[in-house]
């Protein structure tokens, strides 16, 4: 078990603080990752909240036998997709509403790319399909199994290996020769 | 300004104490047990007549054990079977069915068990969720998809292009007590209404020119044919109408993958008229396949995505007409990849309509489709949907379930 789904155990058993830890876990990590999604850091930032807030709301469906943290990223992928519906047909956003946002857009980045490597990854990540992308995110970035992924994203491990296999191949294209040991 | 720390933990609370408090609510309303009675006494009914061409596999006795303490009230005589049941939900305990079922109508690739389930509706021991009410596996075969109601909600868990239809009849019959009641098997009325649909094959409209008029008028003439009116009126078809027409002048431009609004909606409509038509699943691979192939090739699209290809083996028919298509493996993988891009366009836009269908009735209902290329094809929202969801009777329902090879299935999931 990890740590948060330890720190869960206890917020179900009456100690309300223990939540902060499970936030402290995963927050900024479902942030990043819906942040793939949505392009939006608010916006990724309001899902995490309400994809923290079911484990509140539904105490009884995380049975502490799978990984906490995939359990999140899977309600967190299907936050951001509904989320992408709705936003499809419905919203509109001001033009410099959208441009002031996009400036701030970098700071999840900022938190979690500790290293050169990743953020030039990361820059081509973004030119990825969103499967890929997702994909790869996962896995080099929130450090899950094939498996793990593969249950977050809701695909088997062959699925998982075809995208990786696609990614990396684009991934060299898009980072060029001198990017080729990054990955 | 981002929030801090204690801000977002604040948030994070006072937002599970509203949903809390709404679920509350919720569940003392009267439609979820309305939605959750009727699907009892659809269930009861299939069940009660009888699938020729199938059977009831384990455990018949038990299943209709199932059924019966579905229906009836909880009381000091009957009590909860679950342990951990709210006791302070009163209101709740009547209206609430106490046990998991799932009805299958699958050829034997059953949804739970599946180790790629979502972990919200399955347990580890691959049975559902106790939270989940009931699960409908409408699929007809492949790796089927599902519905469940859960704590009053409606999901769906859809997975496949080609079980959508069964999916909406599944829906269709919980949610629609006019269908419930005007149920009787009358084989002719279906054979009077294929009928029907040929003719109108004959003066098709192209569906860009097709108005509201004329689908009004599509609307009654099967409904004449039929004897029977369960189909939408075009007021209520007119939101859907609209958005797709806002869709068509507002995307005119190829998807990525060079599929273009078109491309989808001429294939959705082919498809469901082969599917109303023909009521065979492998007909409509075959046509839906060959079709997008066509299409597809022609525009020289390739998508990334994969894992179609061991279903699509898996029908023979199909397998051999992928082969004839063309020889070369470059082609059949472009092929590979367009059946998967289409089937995704086609799953989602099924399933969008479904759920503002039930939303726009006050029926509360959330998606966990997870289809690749959903959020790529989202503006691919056939207003061709509508028939696919209003077409389908309990009739034509049973009809699809005596196709040979099926099995009813019904399992005692706890």
């Amino acid at each position: 078990m990890d740590n948060g789904a330890d720190s869960y155990r206890r917020f179900l058993d009456g100690d309300r603080s223990a939540f902060a830890e499970v936030q402290n876990c995963y927050f900024d990590g479902l942030v990043f990752f819906i942040h793939r999604m949505v392009h939006d850091l608010y916006t990724a930032e309001d899902l995490a909240i309400d994809t923290l807030t079911e484990l509140i709301v539904y105490p009884k469906r995380y049975n502490f036998k799978t990984s906490l943290k995939t359990y999140l990223f899977a309600i967190a992928r299907h936050k951001a997709l509904d989320y992408l519906r709705h936003r499809n047909r419905y919203t509109v956003t001001e033009l410099s509403e959208a441009v002031g946002r996009e400036e701030q857009d970098e700071i999840p980045e900022e938190m979690l790319l500790h290293s050169e490597r990743k953020r030039i990854v990361s820059d081509a990540m973004d030119r990825l399909p969103d499967d890929q992308r997702l994909a790869v995110h996962l896995i080099y970035f929130e450090d899950l199994s094939y498996e793990d992924a593969a249950k977050v994203m809701r695909k088997n491990r062959k699925q998982i290996d075809n995208l990786l296999y696609h990614a990396k191949k684009e991934l060299k294209n898009l980072i060029g020769e001198e990017g080729k040991s990054y990955l | 300004m981002r929030r801090t720390k204690d801000e977002i933990l604040s948030e994070i609370f006072a937002r599970s104490e509203r949903r809390i408090a709404k679920n509350r609510r919720r569940n003392k309303t009267v439609g979820s047990a309305v939605s959750l009675c009727c699907f009892a006494l659809i269930a009861g009914l299939l069940i009660g007549h009888g699938i020729p061409g199938g059977s009831v596999r384990t455990p018949t006795d038990s299943a209709l054990t199932t059924l019966s303490s579905v229906s009836s009230p909880i009381s000091a005589d009957n009590p909860p079977k679950t342990n951990d049941f709210p006791s302070d939900f009163p209101d709740l305990v009547v209206e609430r069915i106490d046990v998991d079922l799932f009805l299958s109508a699958n050829i034997g690739q059953i949804v739970y068990g599946d180790e790629d389930s979502d972990p919200l509706i399955y347990t580890d021991e691959g049975v559902p969720d106790r939270n989940s009410n009931v699960i409908v596996n409408s699929g007809k075969g492949l790796t089927g998809g599902s519905l469940y109601i859960q704590e009053g909600l409606i999901h769906s868990m859809d997975q496949n292009a080609d079980q959508s239809v069964f999916f909406a009849c599944a829906v269709f019959a919980i949610v629609d007590s006019n269908l419930v009641e005007n149920y009787s098997y009358q084989g002719k009325n279906v054979a009077r209404w294929r009928e029907e649909m040929e003719s109108m094959d004959a003066d098709a409209v192209n569906p860009y020119e097709m108005d509201l008029e004329e689908m009004e008028s599509r609307r009654d003439r099967i409904s004449a044919a039929t004897a029977q009116n369960h189909l939408l009126s075009a007021e209520q078809i007119a939101p859907y109408y609209s958005v797709f027409k806002y869709l068509m002048g507002g995307r005119t431009e190829p998807f990525e993958d060079g599929i273009t609004l078109y491309d989808a909606f001429y294939l959705y409509s082919n498809l469901l008229k082969d599917y109303c038509v023909t009521y065979s699943k492998s007909d409509i691979y075959l046509n839906f396949c060959a079709l997008i192939a066509e299409e597809y090739v022609k525009a020289d699209g390739h998508s990334g995505d994969d894992g179609w290809s061991d279903e699509v083996a898996k029908h023979s028919d199909l397998f051999d007409k992928w082969l004839n298509f063309e020889q070369s493996r470059e082609s059949a993988a472009v092929y590979e990849d367009a059946v998967s891009a289409y089937r995704a366009a086609l799953n989602y836009a099924k399933e969008q309509y479904l759920m503002d269908w039930l939303n726009a009735r006050g029926i509360p209902c959330s998606s966990y489709h997870t289809t690749a290329k959903a959020s790529e094809l989202s503006t691919a929202y056939p207003y061709e949907g509508v028939f696919c969801i209003a077409y389908p009777t309990l009739d034509q329902l049973r009809d699809l379930t005596e196709s040979p090879g099926l099995v009813m299935t019904l399992y005692q999931a706890n």
